[in-house]
């Protein structure tokens, strides 16, 4: 066993006396840089010398995690084992046709919607009902309309829906030589329902008229939402929703609302993907420090490899029948939103074994996270999901960025340390550009890091520490957003 | 020696949406074709053992998403390349005509040490098609004024020509590799401004 209490405490030691004196002005680089080596060698000399063995690699990484919530200019080590414990969870069988009547009086509104909503979260939908219970957590049906609402809703959206697929249908060879964008959409369309779920009896085999409609209903969509258009990824989100409703309008409706709650998975910038990926990291960090720290060392810490999973929700992760499953417990908006976001660290908490004790970095995280596609255990991985959120949401010393996310109150700010960050930070802010100062931590952790690759010569070592300061630079660029946002409120 | 190591060679597959990519990297290393890959979504690679001269050399080819807006998630992937392969489809003049773009945004977000050159190849994909829309000639003219860039004309489903494509992707990336070997024989320079900016920039979180 290693001690590395003397690291901790010389590097903070000197990187919170140095950032907290040189964040303010803005002072030549080198001054800073050659401080941050004396006293990062010196705690690297250090562990060098009362290093024994690789079985060290995880108590090292272990006693870094401290450093994970270090602020600029002062804060020490996180509480271990911050988290309640997390409950073992039941999941109930499918809703079925007779579950689903004492929900609705004689007329066929839904009474208790919030109730039913846990049910199908606890249990899903028995196929059988599937294609009438889409239609409400789709929005194309509203819980509370009678049967003959529902019918009129049915023939209208119907008319709207086919006045849409007019539109492009009419649009000639000839006018779509100067109708680029439009061209552009159609061609992406083509090639994408030619390769969706082909392997599916659905949609399988040449001339197959379900793949048409895949097309039809993508093209109205484009016309319904030409902004947007058509983005890969939007045909996988189709194709279920075409096979279990099996009817043209009433799938593109469901579409519609489906769209409607993941639109900002296909943002031109991509920063809807880009926001839940460091939402992942978040929950991560508050979950499984231990995985976190791993990830950050292995270059990770960036969760591309989750992306596949969030932008067409498991759908290439999953069977259909799973898939189908995830998504109407994802849509219920049970236990709370972002529910998606807990699955994927649900799954990341199965695989981490896999992924520490081989040692994986960037390539083989996402190589591993590519082939267990099809192997998942849809149910185990929903009762985690549930007990993560369960843990989380019993716990006290959650942040609120990830309280925010998973809809639980904002908890008072009862430590006075919270305030304290801010009313740093804006200190910090106030005669200088916010985004500066967080750089400027940003430059002297990854100089850290750069320091200690060069001095150590150790792989080890180089690694442990540069998790150290990426760690630091995004907590600090994370508070002084914070910061910001207080200010404007 | 630096010779003994076991060589890596990463190698990244750029081109639009539906041009062949997925397929023609399965093709050299499976020596499969089906056309029911599915658009890929993220980015996945294979690897495979080749003999270049008489080195043994492992390929890790990475596949991506081919539409625009995906880019902007490539740079983690692109990082440390040997080699792109540029590829478009011969019957799709307007994936041609987007060549410029995905070269650039390569050396963009790659931003190799010698932009000059890094080496590129060129594949013209889909040959066994009959609606061709993109000579020859044009092709070889663009390879010619990108400081020439090798250039193929492949079927992946037919399997033409890929065996010898990749065979020169690996001779051009091991090049490169070596290149880069000698670069790294001197200690690592500490460097304290655009290095370190550089690396922030590349994590979004």
């Amino acid at each position: 066993m290693i001690n590395l209490t003397g690291v901790e405490n010389k590097v903070f030691r000197y990187y919170a006396i140095y950032a907290r004196i040189y964040l303010l002005p803005r002072v030549a680089a080198c001054d800073i840089y050659v401080i941050c080596i004396i006293a990062v060698y010196n705690g690297v000399e250090g562990y060098v010398r009362e290093s024994e063995g690789e079985e060290d690699v995880a108590e090292l990484f272990h006693s870094l995690n401290g450093f994970e919530d270090l602020e600029p200019g002062y804060e020490l080590l996180t509480k271990k084992g911050m988290l309640a414990e997390r409950p073992s969870v039941d999941r109930l069988l499918p809703l079925t046709h007779d579950d689903f009547q004492q929900f609705v009086d004689d007329d066929g509104r839904v009474l208790d919607v919030d109730l039913l909503k846990q049910r199908i979260f606890k249990g899903g939908i028995h196929p059988n009902l599937r294609r009438e219970l889409w239609c409400f957590l789709l929005g194309h049906n509203h819980w509370n309309a009678t049967y003959i609402q529902r019918e009129e809703n049915k023939r209208e959206k119907e008319n709207l829906y086919f006045t849409m697929k007019q539109q492009w249908k009419t649009i000639t060879l000839d006018q779509e030589s100067r109708f680029c964008a439009f061209k552009e959409r159609k061609s992406l369309i083509e090639k994408d329902v030619s390769r969706t779920d082909r392997n599916h009896p659905f949609f399988e085999g040449e001339h197959n008229p379900n793949v048409v409609l895949l097309h039809d209903i993508l093209m109205t969509y484009v016309m319904y939402n030409f902004d947007l258009g058509y983005v890969q990824g939007m045909s996988d989100l189709l194709a279920p929703i075409l096979y279990v409703t099996q009817n043209e309008a009433t799938a593109f409706w469901c579409f519609v609302g489906y769209m409607d709650m993941v639109y900002r998975n296909f943002d031109m910038d991509q920063s809807g993907m880009k926001q839940q990926l460091m939402d992942v990291h978040q929950i991560v960090r508050v979950v499984d420090p231990e995985l976190m720290s791993y990830l950050e060392v292995r270059d990770s810490a960036n969760f591309y490899f989750c992306f596949r999973w969030l932008l067409v929700r498991f759908k290439r992760e999953l069977n259909y029948t799973s898939t189908l499953r995830l998504w109407e417990v994802i849509w219920t908006g049970h236990p709370c939103p972002n529910f998606h976001l807990l699955v994927a660290v649900a799954l990341l908490d199965t695989e981490k074994n896999t992924i520490m004790e081989n040692k994986f970095g960037f390539t083989e995280i996402l190589k591993h996270i590519n082939d267990i596609s099809l192997r998942i255990d849809l149910e185990s991985t929903l009762k985690k999901a549930e007990g993560i959120y369960l843990q989380i949401s019993k716990s006290n010393n959650v942040p609120d960025s990830v309280r925010k996310l998973l809809g639980l109150p904002i908890q008072e700010p009862s430590t006075s340390h919270k305030e304290e960050v801010v009313q740093e930070a804006q200190l910090l802010t106030s005669d200088e550009d916010g985004s500066l100062s967080g750089g400027l931590v940003g430059v002297v952790s990854s100089m850290i890091g750069s320091a200690v690759r060069h001095l150590s010569g150790d792989d080890l070592t180089t690694v442990s520490l540069e998790a150290v300061s990426s760690t630091e630079q995004e907590e600090a660029e994370k508070k002084f957003e914070t910061a910001l946002s207080h200010q404007f409120v | 020696m630096a010779s003994r190591k076991k060589i890596l060679l990463k190698v990244i597959i750029l081109g639009d949406s539906g041009v062949g990519k997925t397929s023609l990297m399965n093709q050299f290393v499976n020596k499969k074709f089906s056309n029911q890959y599915k658009a890929t979504i993220g980015a996945d690679f294979l690897t495979k053992e080749v003999m270049v001269d008489d080195r043994l050399v492992t390929m890790q080819i990475w596949d991506t998403a081919g539409q625009e807006r995906f880019q902007s998630l490539g740079v983690a992937f692109y990082r440390g390349a040997d080699c792109c392969v540029l590829c478009y489809d011969v019957t799709s003049p307007n994936s041609f005509k987007s060549l410029d773009s995905w070269r650039d945004e390569f050396l963009i977000q790659a931003s190799p040490r010698d932009p000059d050159h890094f080496p590129f190849v060129v594949l013209g994909n889909k040959i066994d098609l009959e609606n061709r829309a993109v000579s020859t000639k044009r092709a070889q003219q663009w390879c010619h004024s990108k400081n020439e860039v090798p250039y193929f004309e492949t079927s992946a489903k037919e399997a033409i020509n890929v065996e010898l494509a990749f065979q020169t992707i690996a001779r051009n990336a091991l090049a490169q590799e070596s290149e880069v070997d000698i670069g790294h024989e001197f200690p690592d320079q500490i460097k304290l401004s655009n290095d370190n900016k550089a690396k922030q920039d590349a994590c979004s979180c």
